[in-house]
């Protein structure tokens, strides 16, 4: 009922700045509305160059200096833009092998990489490995289910962020996946998981309740769905369809490690009966996830209740 | 062609519009100058160092089962590495790889870092696996069912209708009642490519060597001593058919 009021009361007052002098960051058209343009990608693994042109499955495809290009394009047409990376930014190609990451956090901070989470694959040459090259990512990251106390990781991570848009506000909180059988221990040292969907709730809580943010956006490497058929082996992991339907507060989760292709979104119904949105592209840089919304002023909030009528 | 959603607010009294798309990176974008030119040093420093070449191959190494000349360098070489590794205790050592994770032959002539790369792209380490006697039997029973995987430090020999015997390379045949050690990838010791008889070992260590370092280490110490690559058939895996 609190947040309802504070919705309605911010939105009448963020419309009649707008109106009366035209001065608000918000640039709110004269129907209210403010676009937000959201860019993903997940699972890179150190694909700098495009597959070769040879390759069986994906020739000629990926890239960082195309995605760059497309993330220039996208910023000249929209003027609110986020761009995230869900994790296992490292591992895969020489690239990784010879310069340990330096390269892919180097173009990632030129491209301009609001966020990112950690994967599994970005602890490969241990957390030492990782917090080298840490100083060549301009951009944060951002996990809220790793204890990192007695990391050197702890004074480089943080638990969530609140971008500001417009005159929206954007929470952003981060899930890793459980390390133990997953990265020999040697490389993941003292970094501590816990349950995902408790801090889910609890960061999500934080941001929509208290912070009082729009939209509440989860990066996450837990993975897709386990209960499909090709990961049966590992039906009790947690993953995002568990996240999203146990969650509230949550509005999209953009996801990563299990190399989902998917075209478009999933949806799931969520605790109190809303629906979550659910991205993942892929993996290899091979596609650039881009989700195109609108903030309506005056009726509140982003929906997270979607209908997806086909428009030729 | 495009999807659109309308999204329906919490308040359920107003809908808007948004978009998905998974935008294909392909050439029909430009690469930007900038990043492109981050990228060319080290692509070309990178291309240096694929391109330096660290041993000559006699003959054209190739895969194939029951055994091959590829599986049986690469198996040899990671048996080797192991017992340099492993204290004495942890014997016997046999060795136990996927023919299907060597990715591609080896030509004769010159061999390439980036060779090593195309032969072995995975990060895989090796692991070394304590088989129980129950499990000796089933890794025997697999090898007889897929037709052979590179082996080193035993030969395995199945007659039809009989059980299959293992022996050691000192001659030993395996009891039906010894433990043995067993040399192999972390992929293959979590059971890939249905190596079930890996799941639940007596014991499990990790090396955390890469299979494709210990490839590169092998293959360099050889072409800085003057040697080259060579390897046979020697019947290490045979069936024997009555």
């Amino acid at each position: 009922m609190k947040r309802r009021n504070f919705i309605r009361q911010s939105a009448l007052a963020g419309v009649s700045l707008a109106t009366i002098g035209g001065l608000s960051s918000c640039r709110l058209d004269e129907l209210g509305v403010i676009k937000l343009t959201i860019l993903h990608t997940n699972d890179v693994h150190s694909r700098i160059d495009p597959f070769p042109i040879t390759d069986s499955k994906y020739p000629g495809l990926g890239g960082f200096a195309r995605r760059a290009e497309m993330v220039r394009q996208v910023r000249a047409e929209q003027e609110n833009v986020l761009l995230f990376d869900s994790g296992d930014i490292f591992q895969g190609t020489p690239y990784f092998n010879y310069y340990g990451g330096e390269l892919e956090f180097k173009l990632m901070s030129e491209m301009e990489y609001d966020a990112a989470t950690y994967g599994n694959h970005d602890f490969d040459n241990g957390i030492e490995g990782l917090t080298k090259q840490l100083p060549h990512a301009k951009f944060p990251f951002i996990n809220s289910n790793y204890e990192l106390n007695d990391t050197p990781l702890s004074e480089s991570t943080i638990k969530n962020k609140i971008f500001e848009k417009g005159g929206m506000r954007i929470g952003v909180f981060g899930l890793g996946i459980e390390l133990e059988g997953l990265v020999n221990p040697k490389l993941y040292g003292n970094i501590r998981y816990t349950d995902p969907i408790a801090e889910a709730n609890k960061q999500a809580s934080f941001l929509k309740n208290e912070e009082n943010c729009d939209l509440v956006i989860c990066l996450s490497h837990l993975g897709y769905d386990y209960n499909l058929e090709k990961y049966n082996f590992d039906s009790n992991r947690i993953c995002d369809k568990h996240v999203a339907e146990n969650s509230q507060n949550v509005d999209i989760i953009l996801g990563g490690h299990t190399h989902t292709f998917l075209d478009q979104p999933t949806f799931f119904t969520n605790k109190i009966g809303h629906q979550v949105m659910v991205c993942q592209v892929g993996w290899a840089g091979i596609k650039l996830g881009r989700i195109d919304l609108q903030l309506d002023r005056v009726s509140g909030f982003f929906g997270s209740a979607y209908i997806a009528p086909k428009v030729s | 062609m495009r999807w659109l959603w309308c999204a329906i607010f919490l308040s359920a009294c107003s809908v808007s519009v948004s978009e998905y798309k998974a935008i294909e990176m392909n050439d029909s974008i430009s690469d930007d100058v900038l990043s492109e030119s981050m990228i060319a040093p080290y692509r070309d420093s990178l291309e240096l160092s694929m391109n330096t070449v660290l041993v000559e191959n006699e003959i054209s190494l190739t895969r194939g089962i029951p055994e091959s000349t590829l599986g049986n360098l690469i198996a040899d070489l990671l048996l080797e590495r192991a017992l340099l590794e492993m204290p004495d205790s942890v014997r016997p050592l046999i060795c136990l790889i996927n023919i299907g994770g060597l990715r591609v032959d080896l030509p004769a002539g010159p061999i390439t870092v980036g060779k090593v790369f195309e032969l072995m792209p995975f990060e895989n380490e090796l692991d070394v696996v304590k088989l129980s006697p129950e499990k000796v039997k089933e890794m025997l029973s697999y090898l007889k069912e897929v037709g052979g995987q590179p082996v080193s430090g035993m030969s395995v020999s199945h007659k039809s209708g009989k059980n299959s015997i293992l022996t050691l390379d000192d001659g030993e045949t395996v009891k039906t009642d010894d433990l043995i050690y067993v040399v192999t990838s972390d992929y293959l010791a979590e059971g890939g490519d249905k190596m079930d008889f890996f799941k639940n070992p007596v014991q499990r260590i990790r090396t955390g060597i890469k299979i494709r370092d210990a490839i590169l280490d092998d293959f360099r110490i050889k072409g800085l001593a003057g040697h080259t690559l060579s390897s046979d058939l020697d019947g290490r895996i045979a069936v024997i058919k009555f």
